[in-house]
C-alpha cells in the first residue's frame, strides 16, 4: 500500500513540476518610456518691429517690441526678406532678467529697405 | 497467496492501470499550435521625463522660421540607453507634421539632436511635441 501510495505521489510530484515550468514561461521584461506636451508659444498676440536705417537707406537693425515676459531668456531670431527670400537676418539673446519686452537685432547684410517686403522674427526657447 | 503477495499484485495493477490512462492520453492527437502565458512589467527607461527645445531657420520654402533642429534632453542612462528614440512634431488638430528616429547612443548623448531641416516645418505650426522611447 505504500508503495503504490509513494509511486502515485513521485507522479503527481513529476506532473506537478512539468505544470510549473509550462506556467513560467519567461517574458523579457520591456523598457519603454514615452509621452506628448504641448509646444506653447511665450507670446501669443504678436510683435511690433521698428527698423533703423543708415544714410544710404539700408536698414541695420531691426527692434522687436511688444514681446511677452515669457519669452524672457529665449533667442530671439529675425529674418527680413524680399518675397520669400531673406535679404538680411540677426539674433539676440533676450535677457532672463530685466526683460523689458523689447529687443533690437542687427542685420546682416544690411538691405535697402526698398528691397524689403517682410519681416519674420522667432524666439526659441526659453 | 499470501498478505504480502496480495499488496504487489494490487500495487502493479495499479500502476498498470495508470499508466495505460497516461499512455492514452499522452497518444491524443491534437493539431494545435503551442501556447504559453506569463506577465512581464513594462518598466519605464526613464522616470523623470525629459526636456525638448527647439532650433529653427529662415526658409524661403517654409516661407518663415522653419524647425531644424529638436533637441531632447535628460533621457535616463543607462536605462534608454541603445534604445529607439521617435520625435513627432504635432499640429492643428493633432495632425502629425513630421516624425523622426533616433536610436539612442550609449550612453545616451545628452542632448540628443534631431535634424527636421527636410521636413519644412514651420515652427509657429507646431503645437505638441511627442516622444517615445522603446
Amino acid at each position: 500500500m505504500r508503495f503504490f501510495a509513494l509511486a502515485v505521489a513521485i507522479v503527481a510530484a513529476v506532473g506537478a513540476l512539468e505544470l510549473a515550468a509550462a506556467a513560467a514561461l519567461p517574458i523579457p521584461a520591456t523598457r519603454l518610456a514615452g509621452g506628448t506636451a504641448a509646444v506653447n508659444a511665450c507670446d501669443t498676440d504678436g510683435f511690433t518691429f521698428r527698423h533703423a536705417a543708415d544714410t544710404n537707406g539700408r536698414i541695420t537693425s531691426v527692434t522687436v517690441g511688444s514681446m511677452a515676459s515669457t519669452c524672457a531668456g529665449g533667442t530671439l531670431r529675425v529674418t527680413l526678406a524680399n518675397g520669400t527670400t531673406s535679404v538680411g537676418s540677426g539674433t539676440a539673446a533676450l535677457p532672463s532678467v530685466g526683460f523689458t519686452g523689447s529687443a533690437t537685432v542687427s542685420m546682416s547684410p544690411t538691405p535697402l529697405s526698398s528691397g524689403v517686403t517682410a519681416v519674420y522674427a522667432v524666439v526659441e526657447g526659453p | 497467496m499470501n498478505r504480502r503477495q496480495r499488496l504487489v499484485i494490487a500495487a502493479m495493477v495499479g500502476i498498470m492501470v495508470f499508466a495505460t490512462v497516461f499512455a492514452v492520453a499522452a497518444s491524443l492527437s491534437i493539431t494545435a499550435t503551442s501556447l504559453g502565458a506569463g506577465t512581464a512589467t513594462v518598466a519605464s527607461c526613464d522616470t523623470n521625463g525629459v526636456t525638448t527645445s527647439f532650433e529653427t531657420t529662415y526658409s524661403a520654402t517654409a516661407a518663415g522660421y522653419q524647425v531644424t533642429t529638436v533637441h531632447v534632453a535628460g533621457i535616463a542612462t543607462p536605462g534608454c540607453d541603445g534604445l529607439t528614440m521617435k520625435v513627432t512634431l504635432i499640429g492643428a488638430a493633432d495632425a502629425s507634421l513630421a516624425e523622426r528616429t533616433v536610436t539612442l547612443a550609449t550612453p545616451a548623448a545628452n542632448p540628443t539632436d534631431l535634424n527636421f531641416t527636410a521636413d519644412n516645418v514651420l515652427a509657429a505650426s507646431v503645437v505638441k511635441i511627442s516622444i517615445v522611447i522603446a
